[in-house]
């Protein structure tokens, strides 16, 4: 790669990450925190009854009656190969809007806890850790480092095309490292 | 109303214009003078002149001061009309225009003008059209899809009769579209709707379906040009200009033929009419100032007129005509009805009975045709009559004469109709020489059966005429609804039932003891049936357009493949979702091919051999029956051919060659794809496709299809589909700890099963003896993992569903209800679990998820296949 190459290569980089720089919403599966995009968020709402559909794909909980609407709901914890604990007080569903292939998708997503809004700037953004070939790290938007804590930045969309992936303790393993 | 609808309503009065009739031509007249005032009022002085002297023609007409033929009239004011438009269209300075001289107006004679307009208007291919005109032209292609598909019908009447009405209908149709698509600038679809109008001119008897059939698909193919849908269609203008000399149809080799052919109808046409003119006549008698009769016989008389003209038939043209002028004469208060001038009038039918039969006869034996032998002394007569209202009229032109030969009445109806006139008429009819003759003939017979009760006859034909009302269009209002508005309507009303029956159903209203607050929650209830009611039928449309479709393509396939086909359609008012109706043409235009091209022996000998009739019949019925449409089609042609079938389905792998499978099963692998038993490929079908387009198709409108079929007697496809797509009638079941539905469409019964009701048959799992029948048993506990789920049939229950002809039993813990719920997508996500066709939120707020029973059965049989 040529010098200039690679310094466009940085310059894009650059560009991408400041793009990134935005208000996330921030919750948290096994003591990790993660950030989504606030612009993708609908709502947030109670845990409510989950009906189970067989045969679906396992990070998939079910789906659930949205004022009217049935929506899909994932379980991250599942997709992220995490344990399986019980619905705490605390757990709550946030109902997220994309578009994906020119339509408008609607899900839910069961997490642990929402802690906070964020405002994350270009500079508190670094690029995904890459775990070489066997780890698709794709769907990490970056790394945010707010008040010393450090916040997954998911793409929503990325993480539902990508298979199951083992995250948790490679993550962990890069924060120690970094 | 601004000037160019106005323009609009102009020429569509125009148009319908009949220069004979009063009213038509005073509601121009009233057109015209409204344009006027409206010229002035924008300061359009020359427009305003123009029509002010276009009324004043049609003024003349009117009070008879036109020394011109009334005919020009029309073609004068159609181009005014034209003029105006463009004037007003293209901000032309309508001081260039160039009016018809007729006008009088003294406009230069600026002929480049005129070319410079034509000139843009004929530029061949499709031009898109500005964006501002979105709008417009949205509702242009909304309002001209409906009206391609009217072509469609009127084309497809006209082929099987020829009528004028309709001839006149599609005139005016295609009138309508160039209008719109002129307004909208679409100058191509302009120019092949004018050409199209061309041939379809007064004179033109006969129409070139052909041709018209193409240039409706042309117009569909550039309408879904300008909606984006596909690529612009090549331009058709030249099949009109390859015979435009030729006066269309009428291509020299089948001249003969056709005419003859055409002289047919006109012949059976011309006689109904004399029909109805005598029952009118018989109405006059008792009732001189029926203004409605005078004008039916009128009218019968007019178009008679028209029609002979084109076919050069002077005499009747002649005969037609005179009668006219007379009762004109009536209509205008001219004349008075009194006993000789009804005579008179029948005297006129007679003759053309007679005349009719020698044409008759002159086209089955070629023998020349003869003339009534009374016809000049009767012309005189009439005209004579007519005179005495001191009002002249040209002469009618003398007539040869030639031996007359009457035939007897052939129906019975029409006997009892002459009858009463017959004796009426007696007397004058003695005294009028050589007609008498014909009316002894007649009479003898006649008297024999009808003088004795001519009375009662005579009573009885005004009594029928009373009864025959005056066709009354009434139009219905309708409002163009976007269609997403309609489905968030029908979705919300969906909700409104299920937030009613949560609030009926909750524990706290159930301890309410107010029985007047009871009242009112059922009441509540009861509108919001209602409303639901009211919210599915709004989408409901009939199969009508979709069903003419298919005669279409069954008159295609059978000129492309050369057999005799009749098909006949029944039910097509059968009302079905919008959605349901859109989407099941494809699958019906499948079946229904397959019916003709390869159910359809394709020579007739061996069908004669088989002793069916030559003419293969194909068959399509809707009807509505417990909820569902069914949709039929049927042939007697060859059948399914059984042996072929499982040959070709042990080839590929379908059936193990040594099973046994039944019926049903064989014919359900039809719809595999890639399977074909045809040796020859067509471009019609043969491909293996087909099929299975049918079964995804239908599958995906929650539907099913049934196949019955006898090899040598034909086969019938059965669509069975729910009404609507958006609600379904459900039975609620439990499994385990959750609730599902099973469409009500699929469910034979339900049964408690007993223990020797219950088999394991090797190799294909627990089978459950059903009314003599083995079915195979589907754990729903186990097919979805649900832990808590019987395993015990005999603990839970056994509900029997049937699909496309195949039966199982599932096992289920427990029937809850049977709800109408509103069914939804699950989403994207879900797209492998096609396990279920989609959720529903029940009363307690929770989803249910419906069932799919197709892909129950499939991936069951798919676990067999892999545990074997």
């Amino acid at each position: 790669m040529s010098e200039a190459a690679v310094a466009e290569n940085v310059n894009e980089q650059i560009k991408s990450i400041e793009e990134k720089a935005g208000k996330y919403l921030t919750f948290q599966l096994e003591k990790e925190f993660y950030g989504l995009e606030i612009l993708k968020i609908q709502e947030i709402i109670q845990m409510m009854n989950i009906t189970r559909v067989p045969r679906a794909p396992e990070f998939i909980r079910g789906v659930i009656n949205l004022r009217g609407k049935i929506i899909p709901v994932i379980n991250l914890r599942k997709k992220f190969i995490m344990e399986f604990s019980d619905d705490t007080q605390r757990t709550c569903v946030i109902v997220v809007r994309f578009e994906h292939n020119a339509r408008q998708v609607t899900l839910g997503i069961v997490v642990d806890e929402v802690s906070e809004v964020i405002n994350i700037t270009g500079e508190q953004i670094e690029e995904a850790p890459e775990f070489g070939t066997e780890i698709d790290t794709g769907f990490i938007l970056g790394m945010g480092k707010v008040d010393k804590k450090v916040v997954i930045l998911l793409d929503i969309e990325k993480v539902l095309s990508t298979g199951e992936i083992s995250l948790v303790s490679k993550v962990a393993g890069a924060e120690t490292s970094t | 109303m601004d000037m160019e609808e106005k323009l609009e309503s102009i020429s569509e009065t125009l148009v319908l214009a009949d220069v004979s009739n009063f009213s038509s031509m005073t509601s121009l007249l009233q057109e015209f003078e409204a344009f006027e005032k409206m010229a002035q009022e924008s300061a359009k002085e020359i427009l305003a002149k123009a029509s002010a002297a276009s009324a004043a023609l049609i003024w003349n007409l009117i009070s008879g001061d036109s020394k011109g033929t009334p005919t020009p009239l029309l073609d004068i004011l159609s181009k005014t009309v034209s003029l105006f438009q463009d004037a007003l269209r293209k901000d032309h300075d309508p001081s260039n225009l160039d009016f018809p001289i007729e006008l009088g107006l003294k406009s230069g004679n600026n002929s480049e003008s005129t070319s410079a307009v034509k000139d843009k208007t004929d530029e061949p291919g499709t031009r898109m059209p500005d964006s501002d005109y979105q709008d417009i032209l949205k509702d242009f292609i909304f309002g001209a899809e409906g009206k391609l598909e009217e072509i469609e019908a009127l084309l497809l009447k006209c082929e099987k009769k020829l009528d004028r009405e309709n001839i006149q209908a599609l005139k005016r149709i295609f009138h309508t579209l160039k209008g719109e698509s002129g307004l909208l600038e679409l100058s191509a679809i302009e120019t092949i709707c004018h050409k199209t109008e061309d041939q379809l001119s007064e004179d033109c008897v006969t129409i070139n379906t052909e041709i018209l059939f193409q240039v409706k698909d042309w117009l569909s193919k550039s309408l879904l040009f300008y909606s984006g849908k596909c690529e612009a269609p090549d331009s058709i203008e030249s099949i009109f200009n390859s015979d435009s000399d030729t006066k269309l149809d009428f291509s020299p080799e089948n001249v003969i033929d056709v005419e003859f052919e055409l002289l047919g109808f006109f012949i059976s046409e011309s006689l109904e009419h004399m029909d109805s003119v005598d029952a009118n006549l018989l109405t006059l008698e008792t009732n001189p100032d029926c203004t409605n009769s005078i004008h039916a016989i009128f009218r019968s008389f007019h178009s008679m007129k028209g029609a002979a003209a084109s076919f050069n038939l002077m005499d009747i043209k002649n005969l037609a005509h005179e009668t006219e002028t007379l009762l004109d004469k009536i209509r205008n208060n001219e004349l008075h009805i009194n006993a000789e001038i009804i005579d008179i009038v029948f005297d006129s039918v007679d003759l053309m009975r007679s005349t009719l039969d020698h044409l008759k006869v002159h086209i089955e034996t070629g023998e020349p045709l003869k003339q009534a032998r009374d016809l000049v002394g009767h012309l005189s007569r009439i005209h004579q009559n007519a005179n005495n209202a001191a009002r002249d009229d040209a002469s009618p032109k003398a007539v040869e004469k030639v031996e007359e030969k009457k035939k007897l009445g052939d129906i019975l109806i029409e006997k009892g109709i002459v009858t009463p006139k017959d004796v009426d008429v007696a007397l004058q009819k003695q005294a009028e020489s050589k007609a008498s003759g014909e009316n002894k003939k007649l009479g003898e017979l006649l008297i024999q059966e009808g003088t004795v009760s001519a009375k009662k006859i005579s009573e009885g034909l005004r009594k029928q005429f009373v009864q025959k009302p005056v066709e009354k269009v009434v139009v219905k209002e309708q409002v163009k609804v976007d269609s997403e508005r309609l489905d968030k309507l029908v979705d919300t009303i969906g909700e409104l039932v299920i937030a009613e029956a949560m609030v009926r159903q909750s524990d706290e209203m159930q301890q309410i003891r107010s029985i007047d607050f009871k009242k009112k929650v059922s009441f509540l209830g009861k509108i919001s049936r209602e409303i639901q009611n009211i919210g599915t039928s709004m989408r409901m449309v009939p199969l009508h357009s979709t069903f003419q479709k298919m005669a279409r393509i069954v008159r295609d396939i059978s000129k492309k493949t050369g057999k005799l086909v009749e098909f006949t359609v029944s039910g097509e008012e059968t009302e079905l979702d919008k959605a349901v109706v859109d989407r099941i043409g494809d699958p019906l235009i499948h079946i229904i091919r397959n019916a003709v091209d390869h159910g359809i022996e394709k020579n007739s000998e061996a069908r004669k051999a088989a002793g069916k009739a030559e003419k293969g019949r194909v068959f399509l019925r809707a009807s509505h029956s417990e909820g569902k449409i069914n949709i039929e089609i049927e042939d007697d042609g060859r059948g399914l051919d059984k042996e072929k079938i499982m040959a070709k389905a042990i080839e590929r792998g379908l059936l193990k060659p040594d099973s046994q499978p039944s019926d049903q099963e064989i014919w359900s692998l039809v719809f595999e794809p890639g399977l074909t038993t045809a040796k020859e490929l067509t471009d019609i079908s043969g491909r293996g496709v087909g099929m299975d387009v049918v079964k995804k198709n239908i599958e995906a409108l929650r539907g099913q299809v049934d196949i019955k079929s006898r090899k040598g007697h034909g086969s019938t496809f059965t669509i069975r589909l729910p009404l609507t797509l958006a609600i379904i009638e459900g039975m609620e079941i439990r499994v385990g700890s959750e609730q599902y539905i099973i469409p009500t469409i699929s469910v034979l019964s339900s049964v408690r099963p007993k223990r020797p009701d219950i088999t394991t048959v090797a190799h294909r799992g627990e089978m459950f003896s059903y009314r003599k029948q083995l079915l195979p048993l589907i754990h729903l506990g186990k097919l979805f993992v649900e832990p808590e789920a019987t395993t015990n049939p005999t603990k839970g229950l056994i509900v029997i569903i049937e699909h496309n002809g195949r039966q199982a039993g599932l096992v289920v813990d427990e029937l809850v209800g049977k709800h109408q719920v509103v069914i939804k997508n699950l989403g994207e996500l879900f797209q492998n679990a096609d396990l279920f066709s989609g959720g529903a939120i029940m009363p307690s707020g929770n989803v249910a998820l419906v069932l799919d029973i197709g892909s129950v059965l499939d991936i069951n049989k798919k676990n067999e296949m892999l545990n074997n």
